[in-house]
Parts: C-alpha cells; structure tokens; sequence
C-alpha cells in the first residue's frame, strides 16, 4: 500500500532496522545496518566507500530498496510512502551542486520551495531570503555563470528554502579549495540551526566530517563500527577508525579542546606609551625577544622586537608586526597552537570578551591542558 | 512566349486565383502539421508512459522519416487521388521528424541533470515538462521547423492528387501560364515557407529565454 498523504509532518527521524543493501556486482554495500538518526542534529555519515555512502542516501531518497531489513521516517516504513511525495518533503543536494541549467539560480530556489509545498505567492520571498542568507547576489544569473563556491551556496539554499524537517546533503562541499571549504562550513550549521532541520550528511573529507558533525555515524565495508560525538570518536578511536583520519586523530582531537582554563600571562604585555628600557627589562624574563604592545584599552596593536630596542623612547620607535590571529576562550587548542605557529613570539594572543588582551599563550601553557592519559 | 517575367496586368487579372492557390495551401499543409503534430505527441506520451514502446516507436519514426516523404506521396499519386489520404500521408512524415528530433533532444539531456530533478521531487511528467523538454527545446524547435517547412513543400509536390494549391498553381502555369504565373507561385510558395519558418521560431520562444540568452540549452542539449 503506498500512502499518499505523508508530506513530511514530524521531526525528520529516521531509523534503519537491520538495514542490508547488495550492488548489482553482488558487492554488499550496507551490512546489517541499524542507526536511528538524531533529530534536530546533523549526522554525519563518514568512512564508507562512495559507493556506500551514496547507497545508504539512494536508501533514504528511495532510490534504492533494501534486500532486507526497513527504514522508517518518523516511525512510517518509507517502503509505504510515494517516494516524488517523500523526496519533495526532503532538502537535497549533492555536490558539486547541480542546478537546473535552464533556470536562474533564483528559480532555482523557487522551484524548489515550491515543490516543498510553499505557496506560490510566498515562495519568492523565501527564496529571495534564502539567497541573501547564504550570500548570493546574481540571483538572475543561469547557474553556469557561477562559480563552484557559488553554485554550492545556491544549493545549499535550494535544500533549505521551504524549512524541510530533512535535509540529506551528500558531499556538499565537493570540489571545493581549503578556503571555501571552511568558509562553507559554518553556514550549513547556520541554515540548520535556522531551519530547526534534521541533517543527514555523507562525506568522505574528514575535515568537513569533523567539523559538521554532531554526531559521527563510521561505516566500514558497509558496517557500522563506531557512533558518537567527533571528540569522543577521536578520544576512543575504534580499530580502523584512526586511519581514516590520516593517523592525525590526537591532533585532530585539539580542535575539540577549549582554552578556557587555559592561564594567560598578562605579564607580557607592553603598554603603547611605555619606554624601551621597561620592555626590554620584560623581555629578559622571557625567552622571547618579542613582546605585543597594547593600546591605553588594552587592545592588541602588534608585536615589538625588544632587540631592535635602542634608545630611551617610547617602544613604538621601531615598526609594529601585526598581529595575525587571536584566539577567546571558547577557542580550541588547535586553533591557540596555529595563532602561536604563525605568530613571530611563538605565542597566542587571548583575547578577553570586550577585545582586550588578557595576555600571551605559549607552548608550555598549554601541555598540562593537552587531552590523553593524566591530563583533563 | 514574348512575355516579360513582370506583368502587373496580369497580377490584377489572376491575383484572386492565385489567393486562392495558396489559402488551399495553406489550409492543407496546416492540417497535415497540425495532425503531425498530434500524432508526434501522443506517440511522444505513451513513449513516455511506457518504457517498452520507446524502442518499437523509434524504429517506426526511423522508418517513417527514412523512406523520403517525397517519395511516398510521388508513389501514391498514380493511383491515391484522395485529399485527405495525401495529408495524412504528409502528416506522417511531419509526425515522424519531430518524433525523431524530440527524442534525438531528449536523450541528450545531461543525464545527472535528470537524476538531480528526481531526487528532488519532481515527477515523471512534471520532470518532462519542467525540466527535460526546456533543455531539449532547441533540438525539439529544430524538429518542428524542418517538419513545418517540409510539410508546405510536400503540399507543392502532391500538387497533382491534390488538384490544387500553389504547387498546381505552379505546374499548370509552366505549361500554358506566361512566366508572371511562374514566378509569382514560387516567389509566394518560398516566402510561405519563410513565414511559417519564422512562426515556429516565434512559437518557441517562451521555451527557453534563459538558453538563448545565455547559450546553457546549448550545452545541456547538444544542439
């Protein structure tokens, strides 16, 4: 019995009960698969094949049947649902975005809205706002006018306009730079946030998996090996899993480690108007010959070479080097260390809530912080 | 004949025959298209509703588009002195070159570009309308451009079972007309094919502003 009158009430839960799905090559694609996805979340499928992971997604589209077991969507077996009805009550892209050519990227995303069930005078105005959320401006422009970054902003509006309960988006990202990537990542978590959607995602870039994921869903050779959260997936890292990761899981790990209990030593900072002689007598109690000058408020102006230090003056007789990154306490120890790697004092500017210096963080106050054995 | 090929009074004298040559032109190869094109669509629509006929109708529009149209009608002419057989044998021949251009147009869709508007929702036919024919329009407008102008020729070559029409208008005139009746059916049978040309391309235009504005039917479609 197909049952046509779901459209996609509930919260987009869905469940795989003993799931099994073989390729017409008779390789087995999903093994045994069980997996409730979390409402409300984004999950994020990593590990598998491509070829696995775009099964388990077909699963979910109704592209593919499973040979055995079910997969309910908010407790109705999808086997039972008219699946053009089930997929137009699901956001979706698959990357790298492909947009319907014939279309301007803004009926792109009212088309879309309007296969969501959005009400044809409502749907412009959706997808006008979609496109201004996500930061598209040619939205009269045919798609192939676009570049690769922008052609995945217009998708991911396109999955998003009309607040589906669902969305699956598999490989969004692809073919995208570093650059993009990280500039992208924030605001797929955004549009979820906004949509109050339930995120089902399928990577292969474990960066991307990391950094998306609420929950991270390991498959390998089609079964499920470990579920949890990316820190606790790399604090317990299942046989097999850690390779996944490039065998960088510890230092991936530090990307889920805030500072905040991190102490910083206010005693390295040099007020703008301070003579030469009194920075120079703070450099001596450093190994560092570098110290940061700061504004009256407090605010970081850049760093200062003591060495260069010659007469009796203010210290800003010499150029400032800028500072390049800062890092507040709700920042993560990956990003502290990359601040202090890139920075001429070896050192990581922590910044209080209002923008002002709290002080300097180096290398040895962060080792007692570090995650593993007999440390928090 | 010591006529000029430019003879107003005889434009004043034949100017109604002439009128009426081609309005019996017109009506003819209008019907033969208009049916053409019926024909076309509905072989086009259970193609499409039913997998297995795709390849049995395909082969029939090959065939029906191989044999030269004008053949068939030449063939029938000695013995077939039915109007509305020759249209309808006409109308085949339209039928079976938009068929072949349609679907020629609609293969060449991008084939992700079709799975991308399944996963999103879109059903058999809404995907058709929505998404498959817009990309295929200029291979499909081809079709029906070919097939238009090919259906006012045909009304000329069958001009003698169909006893009318400016193909006859032209035949008796190269006969026992002076050269004014000559020129002036054909200049009016090419500029016929000139307008009717220039409709189908008007007719189109709605199909597809983005692709020709831009040229990304183009590229979808092959064409």
């Amino acid at each position: 019995m197909i049952v046509f009158w779901w459209a996609g009430e509930g919260c987009g839960v869905i469940s795989f009960e003993c799931v099994s799905l073989t390729s017409p090559s008779g390789a087995r694609l999903v093994d045994r698969l069980t997996l409730e996805v979390v409402p409300d979340a984004t999950t994020v499928i990593f590990g598998a094949s491509r070829a696995t992971r775009e099964a388990l997604l077909g699963l979910v589209m109704k592209l593919e049947r499973p040979d055995e077991g079910r997969i309910t969507m908010d407790g109705v077996d999808i086997a039972d649902l008219d699946a053009p009805k089930l997929r137009r009550s699901i956001g979706w892209l698959s990357g790298p975005a492909r947009l319907m050519p014939h279309m301007t990227v803004y009926d792109n995303v009212v088309a879309s809205a309007r296969l969501g069930g959005t009400h044809r005078r409502d749907a412009g105005a959706a997808a006008s706002a979609m496109l201004t959320t996500v930061g598209v401006t040619r939205t009269d422009s045919p798609p192939a006018e676009l570049s690769t970054a922008e052609r995945v902003r217009v998708g991911l509006a396109r999955s998003f306009v009309g607040e589906p309960k669902l969305v699956v988006l598999n490989e969004p990202l692809a073919g995208l730079d570093a650059g993009e990537r990280a500039a992208l990542r924030p605001m797929i978590g955004l549009l979820r946030e906004a949509c109050g959607a339930t995120l089902l995602l399928a990577t292969g870039h474990a960066g991307d998996a990391l950094a998306l994921a609420d929950r991270l869903v390991i498959l390998l050779e089609g079964k499920l090996v470990q579920s949890g959260s990316p820190a606790d997936v790399l604090a317990r890292p299942a046989p097999g899993v850690e390779a996944l990761f490039g065998h960088s899981a510890g230092l991936r790990s530090l990307g889920f480690v805030t500072i905040e209990h991190v102490p910083a030593d206010a005693s390295t900072l040099v007020r703008v108007g301070a003579p030469a002689y009194e920075a120079r007598r703070i450099a001596r109690g450093r190994d560092s010959a570098w110290l940061l000058i700061v504004d009256d408020d407090g605010r970081p102006l850049g760093w200062i070479d003591t060495e260069r230090l010659s007469g009796t003056g203010p210290v800003t007789e010499v150029p400032l080097v800028a500072v390049r990154g800062t890092v507040t306490s709700s920042d993560s120890m990956e990003r502290a260390l990359d601040c202090m790697i890139s920075s001429p004092a070896q050192a990581a500017v922590k910044l209080d809530d209002n923008g002002r210096a709290e002080g300097l963080l180096t290398y040895a106050d962060l080792a007692p912080f570090l995650p593993g054995d007999g440390h928090p | 004949m010591t006529e000029g090929w430019f003879d107003m009074d005889w434009l004043r004298t034949n100017g109604a025959d002439l009128l009426r040559a081609t309005r019996d032109h017109v009506l003819w190869a209008g019907c033969a298209f208009v049916i053409g094109v019926g024909a076309a669509l509905v072989l086009l629509a259970l193609g499409h509703r039913w997998r297995a006929a795709d390849q049995p109708l395909r082969m029939f529009a090959l065939v029906a588009s191989a044999v030269p149209p004008v053949a068939v009608v030449a063939a029938l002419m000695p013995t077939v002195q039915s109007r509305p057989l020759i249209v309808c044998a006409i109308a085949v021949s339209v039928m079976a070159l938009i068929y072949r251009a349609t679907m020629h147009g609609l293969d060449r869709v991008d084939s992700e570009i079709v799975a991308e508007a399944t996963l999103l929702g879109y059903g058999r036919w809404t995907r058709l309308t929505k998404v498959e024919v817009p990309l295929a329009a200029l291979a499909i407008r081809s079709g029906v451009r070919c097939a238009a102008v090919a259906s006012v020729g045909l009304v000329a070559v069958a001009a003698q079972s169909l006893n009318g029409g400016l193909g006859f208008f032209v035949r008796n005139a190269w006969s026992t007309g002076p050269r004014i009746a000559r020129l002036a059916g054909l200049v009016v049978l090419a500029l016929l094919c000139l307008l009717v040309d220039l409709g189908v391309r008007v007719l189109f235009r709605p199909l597809g502003p983005q692709a020709r504005r831009h040229g990304s039917m183009a590229k979808s479609s092959g064409d």
